[in-house]
């Protein structure tokens, strides 16, 4: 009797294993993907609400309100995509959009209100003619409009991606292309000085 | 050891009959078309790239019936970066999921066709994307060169490398 009650035991606990092992294997759709994103977003959103994240930093430029958001986008993306990013990985990057944000601002190339929203709808629209399940998964959880998700939700990454670009065509304006160098490479190098730039400023 | 060393020419020999014997063969057609491609980036939010098909080898095996049928794919396509103010590269996954879900490592040759793409960054200087994986990846009826018809039929996923640069991982 005793041995039936051992054998089960060990046919329940494989049995569990096996279930749950399936279970955390099971792969997610991108709908999916961008549902689980936003139910992470908006739970890691409350938390960092609640619990007030400070990180040492030089900048006092940054809000609490971007510092928070920010975790909570990247804690959402490494548990949704499975990637790691870290508080530092997000302190870096609001760090460095202060920094050009500033830098764009003294050179007077900071795009406009107009601007910025034309680049948005550029995104927008392109979404539209191409649907993409990640960003519909995401709508969905968050409960909002495709355009509240284009210039609410998203629109500080295309704020900055604009303000990278200006600053980017300015180094090109004081580079010139090398000889025998091709698009391409002329490219990536001024991304280069772009970044220098970036570690000057900080 | 000179009964290892016959072992050893034995298998060598086997393994190279086994490899010349297939019957297989390979065509190579020139690309084209365009797809797009779209990713969500933590940072920069929804974004897309249309990419240009380089190159579609493509392997066909003959069957029992001396019919040819058509038994995987590699293509090659490269994508224009240079409008992105930062870098933007292509990283190939090294695992996969089989149709029975099973998650492996790629085999040597899709290795080799990795190799190929990273090739192509490193002369070209562009973002490479590579689409349509062998037939263990998907099914025969999806698994054919559909870049050359559907618009962002390949490969389209989450890609985050680093705080740097975006990856693409191919799946």
């Amino acid at each position: 009797m005793k041995k039936t009650w051992v054998l089960l035991s060990v046919v329940a606990v494989v049995s569990l294993g096996s279930i749950s092992y399936s279970l955390a294997n099971i792969e997610l759709n991108d709908h999916d993907k961008g549902t689980e994103f936003a139910k992470y977003y908006k739970k890691a959103l409350e938390k960092n609400n609640d619990n007030k994240i400070t990180i040492d930093t030089e900048s006092e430029k940054i809000s609490q309100d971007e510092l928070t958001d920010k975790l909570a986008r990247y804690q959402a993306y490494s548990k949704a995509f499975g990637i790691k990013l870290t508080e530092e990985d997000a302190m870096k990057k609001l760090e460095e959009r202060t920094v050009l944000a500033e830098y764009a601002r003294e050179h007077d190339i900071y795009p406009t209100e107009e601007e910025i929203k034309k680049h948005i709808k550029e995104m927008a629209d392109s979404y539209k003619e191409h649907k993409y399940d990640v960003v519909a998964g995401i709508i969905e959880g968050l409960d909002i409009t495709e355009d509240e998700f284009f210039f609410e939700f998203s629109r500080d990454g295309y704020e900055e991606e604009l303000v990278r670009l200006n600053i980017l065509n300015k180094i090109k304006s004081e580079n010139e292309m090398l000889d025998g160098e091709d698009e391409i490479e002329y490219h990536k190098r001024m991304l280069s000085k772009l970044n220098d730039l970036i570690e000057e400023l900080k | 050891m000179k009964i290892g060393k016959i072992s050893l020419t034995i298998l060598l020999t086997s393994f190279f009959v086994l490899i010349f014997s297939s019957s297989s063969f390979a065509k190579t057609k020139e690309g084209g078309d365009s797809f797009l491609s779209h990713f969500y980036h933590p940072d920069w939010g929804y974004k897309n790239i249309y990419y240009t098909v380089h190159t579609i080898e493509e392997y066909y095996v003959y069957t029992k019936y001396d019919e040819v049928e058509l038994d995987h794919h590699h293509a090659v396509a490269i994508g224009k970066t240079s409008g992105y103010p930062y870098s933007l590269e292509l990283y190939v996954s090294g695992v996969y999921k089989d149709d029975a879900g099973t998650i492996g490592k790629i085999n040597a040759s899709d290795w080799r066709w990795r190799d190929r793409l990273t090739d192509y960054i490193t002369d070209r200087g562009e973002t490479v994307y590579g689409g349509g994986n062998t037939k263990t990846f998907y099914s025969t009826v999806t698994d054919r060169p559909k870049v050359t018809f559907t618009s962002g039929a390949v490969a389209d996923g989450i890609y985050y490398g680093s705080t740097d640069e975006i990856r693409m991982s191919l799946y």
